[in-house]
């Protein structure tokens, strides 16, 4: 699906980081767009900035009446939404699973992963119905990568849960010609961190982790829209040099079948 | 771990099916064994056919206060828990992502994925104190593998998050010499779809798989085995500390090193 054949993307964690930045390029290129956030602020400043041509939809991803009460009013708006991107997150850093607070664990992945099964619920089977539509779920490079120290485990199993859940997503609309892809970045400049802190016990700071500056957003939309045009499915950003890391998982798997077949010979 | 250390297993989903399987082939080497399961009647059938080595524990995995309770009185009878199964599981099957009921997915994601975390809340810290212990959690090859026909989207996303927790929680653990494997197992023959279809009906068998056209069903290229072949590979995973221990997995290597080749060509697409 061509960018600028997109009638109207609505895409969630619009208001900052990576979800704005995709929405100010889809706008710029003449898509209609909703950013759904949970911050009003930031979803006003964001609506401001581009002098009211986006529109925005106050929403909690773990919320189904929100959703569709954000639907109904952004195709009101803005007519059917083609493009969907699951994008909404909150990370959780420096606590480690034996000692997670299990309300932590269950925000993480009730944002994360249920949340990406919101917006599929809302959306994938309008866009099935009229046989157009492309849906991109922010997963992250640790959802396909070894474990990275300091990361968390709650953080790594929503990841690996939204990977999961896409694979079988992508097989499942292939015949109706919509598209699925999964974003899967590695460390970039946004304000997960802070957006993770605002509800408390899912992220401390961690010695190492994050020491790097991030990459930046602008850098990554351009990975995004040619992986939505291609209709990739893994669109990786800022970890093209980390193959390494998903790679020794891969390794593992492969000896641990080779195993399997050994014991019954 | 050295099995002939184990003292204390506690096994979820282990009235039935791989759980069972599991904790005879524990008892047999001398280890004390709760069986933690959601049907009562299951745990009375099971232990009905065991002696003194096996308890029963009722448990809803997604009830934080009930591991709670299921701790406090399983160690009370037959000490700390050193080999945890996180095996309880449901699954979902001919239902599309896009169709699917949310309260069948929030039930899916809560007994898979939830209640494995739940286990490791409940046990986890005590076996990193004590330094000694095992956790072995149970996942699928729809846990490693590319789609195919026969996996559900929300099976998938908590069997992959099941193992997304575990390489982590192997990682956090290993300083403290607590093992973390997880179980990745073919087509076995259990309980899974009756038990999935008493908790709410999530799973739908496609038309050409009712009952009177099974003779004339082309032969799958997954192999299907027994519970107790694969307790016998999950005790010498245990053994050896491995990451993985796969069982009953002819057949599904191809969908697991597809998506290996695909992700090395995302990557490669990316230099």
């Amino acid at each position: 699906m061509k960018i600028s054949d997109i009638g109207h993307a609505f895409v969630t964690g619009g208001a900052s980081g990576i979800g704005l930045g995709a929405a100010q390029a889809l706008e710029a290129c003449g898509v209609r767009v909703t950013i759904a956030d949970i911050n009003p602020e930031q979803i006003d400043a964001a609506v401001s900035a581009s002098g009211g041509k986006m529109r925005g939809a106050l929403l909690d991803v773990r919320d189904r009446e929100g959703w569709a009460s954000a639907k109904a009013e952004a195709e009101a708006a803005f007519g059917p939404v083609d493009l969907l991107f699951n994008n909404a997150g909150i990370c959780s850093t420096g606590y480690e699973l034996a000692d997670m607070d299990p309300e932590s664990f269950d925000r993480i992945v009730g944002v994360n992963l249920y949340g990406v099964f919101n917006g599929i619920s809302a959306f994938a089977a309008d866009m099935r119905a009229r046989r157009r539509g492309h849906i991109v779920n922010t997963a992250s490079f640790v959802g396909i990568a070894a474990p990275i120290r300091g990361v968390g485990g709650s953080y790594v199993a929503s990841k690996f849960g939204i990977v999961g859940l896409s694979e079988v997503l992508r097989m499942e609309l292939a015949p109706h010609a919509v598209g699925v892809s999964v974003l899967c970045p590695g460390h970039i400049a946004t304000g997960m961190g802070r957006n993770t802190a605002r509800p408390s016990s899912d992220a401390r700071k961690v010695p190492g982790l994050g020491a790097t500056p991030g990459g930046k957003v602008e850098d990554l939309v351009p990975r995004l829209f040619a992986g939505i045009e291609a209709n990739d499915f893994y669109i990786i950003s800022h970890c093209e040099d980390d193959w390494a890391s998903v790679q020794s998982r891969c390794v593992e798997l492969e000896e641990a079948f080779a195993r399997a077949r050994a014991a019954k010979a | 771990m050295k099995l002939e250390t184990a003292r204390h297993a506690f096994i979820t989903g282990g009235a039935s099916g791989i759980g069972l399987a599991i904790g005879k082939a524990l008892a047999g080497l001398g280890v004390r064994v709760t069986i933690a399961d959601i049907d009562r009647q299951a745990i009375d059938a099971a232990l009905a056919g065991e002696g003194a080595a096996f308890r029963g524990a009722v448990l809803d995995v997604r009830d934080r206060a009930g591991w709670a309770a299921a701790k406090a009185e399983a160690e009370a009878a037959f000490g700390p828990v050193d080999l945890l199964f996180n095996n309880a599981g449901i699954a979902s099957f001919g239902y599309q992502l896009a169709d699917m009921e949310p309260e069948a997915f929030d039930r899916v994601i809560a007994v898979d994925l939830t209640g494995v975390f739940n286990g490791v809340s409940a046990f986890a810290a005590d076996m990193r104190e004590r330094r000694h212990g095992h956790i072995v959690n149970t996942s699928s090859m729809a846990g490693i593998c590319g789609p195919s026909q026969a996996i559900g989207g929300s099976y998938a996303a908590a069997k992959f998050g099941v193992v997304g927790l575990s390489e982590t929680l192997r990682a956090e653990l290993a300083p403290f010499g607590v093992g973390v494997s997880i179980l990745c197992p073919g087509v076995t023959v259990t309980n899974i779809a009756q038990s999935s279809m008493k908790l709410g009906g999530d799973m739908r068998l496609p038309p050409a798989r009712e009952p009177d056209s099974a003779a004339h069903a082309a032969p799958s290229p997954f192999e299907s085995g027994s519970a107790s072949d694969l307790a016998a590979r999950v005790l010498h995973g245990i053994e050896e500390d491995v990451p993985y221990i796969i069982a009953h997995g002819r057949g599904w290597w191809p969908f697991a090193e597809a998506r290996h080749v695909a992700l090395e060509k995302a990557f490669e697409g990316m230099r």
